[in-house]
């Protein structure tokens, strides 16, 4: 009986069903594909010239603030797609959202008491 | 009837020879631990955030003194090599195993580019004698003073980070080569990837904050 003999180490059994196995990633639970990563990493490319080119106009104080927006749209490309948190269960991107909230009322209600001081 | 000892052993251990991995506790843990990267950087960019309120004409005229290119150099160089590890993880998951070694040689590559940058733009500042607590450095107006000393932690403390995860995907290139990292099995070179990814994420903060807003 075969039923304890793997190929691999920590591989589930032969006739598992595939969702056993299955983990996040493009096309997921079928073969992945180079092509939606290199897509992403287009757009982060032009992203960071678009970030370049929107500092060398003078926006005055806007300036600070479309360079964090446009920087939190590349991290955003980068956890979602990179990191596989758009196939993630609920809880990941609820866990993620969290820390998010905290960094901004770290950062946030600090630079509220810096400014009104 | 209740005599199954291997029924405690099963509650542990699959099949009775390999201990059961969890795929997605494993990845949790990590995400757990990015979570508290997160906020270590976060401290720093309250001090950014706090003193750059405080100085911001000293914070613009110190971060001309930084070089753009460089920095956006740097900045293509960590977007590519975060392109290359995700696309390692879909090679080693189609069964290529050269081409999921290649490219993690091709993030490794990008690491040692990134930090051989840092290397040239750090010594241009020694060299002008710019550096923590240095007497030039001193004898600058308070802003531009903090201005460098965070670039100089806030740089220093991401480049630390570049050079374990560097280290990490070469162990995960060596996992592959052995067989530990497979096709079935690959949540260690998962983990690495979310860690190298995780030093991409807070460079695409780093840059535009230290070199780019300059009112």
């Amino acid at each position: 009986m075969s039923e304890h003999s793997s190929p691999l180490p920590n591989a589930p059994l032969p006739n598992a069903p595939l969702a056993e196995q299955a983990v996040p990633g493009p096309g997921f639970p079928g073969a992945p594909h180079y092509g939606l990563y290199i897509k992403v990493w287009l757009v982060l490319l032009a992203l960071t010239a678009v970030t370049i080119g929107a500092s060398r106009m003078q926006m005055g104080k806007l300036n600070v603030w479309i360079a964090l927006g446009i920087a939190t749209t590349k991290a955003s490309l980068v956890v979602l797609f990179f990191m596989h948190l758009k196939d993630e269960d609920r809880l990941f991107k609820f866990m993620f959202l969290c820390t998010c909230a905290i960094m901004a009322i770290f950062i946030g209600m600090t630079l509220l008491d810096v400014v009104w001081r | 009837m209740s005599d199954h000892p291997s029924a405690t052993a099963s509650a542990t251990h699959d099949h009775g020879h390999h201990p059961h991995v969890d795929h997605e506790g494993s990845r949790l843990g990590m995400w757990l631990f990015l979570f508290t990267e997160l906020l270590l950087f976060s401290g720093l960019f309250v001090l950014y955030g706090a003193y750059s309120t405080r100085f911001p004409n000293e914070f613009s005229s110190a971060a001309r003194e930084l070089s753009v290119f460089w920095g956006a150099t740097n900045t293509v160089v960590l977007l590519a090599s975060s392109l290359f590890v995700a696309l390692s993880i879909v090679a080693l998951r189609a069964g290529r195993k050269d081409h999921a070694m290649g490219f993690l040689g091709l993030t490794i590559l990008c690491a040692g580019i990134f930090l051989g940058i840092k290397a040239v733009e750090w010594s241009g500042k020694f060299h002008h004698g710019l550096y923590p607590n240095s007497p030039i450095l001193l004898a600058r107006p308070k802003g531009e003073i903090i201005f460098f000393g965070l670039y100089f932690v806030l740089t220093g403390l991401h480049g630390l980070h570049v050079i374990i995860g560097a280290i990490l995907l070469a162990v995960m290139a060596w996992f592959i080569r052995t067989g530990t990292v497979n096709p079935v099995d690959y949540h260690l070179l998962e983990n690495s990837g979310l860690y190298w990814h995780l030093v991409d994420l807070v460079w695409i903060y780093l840059f535009p904050l230290l070199y780019l807003v300059i009112p």
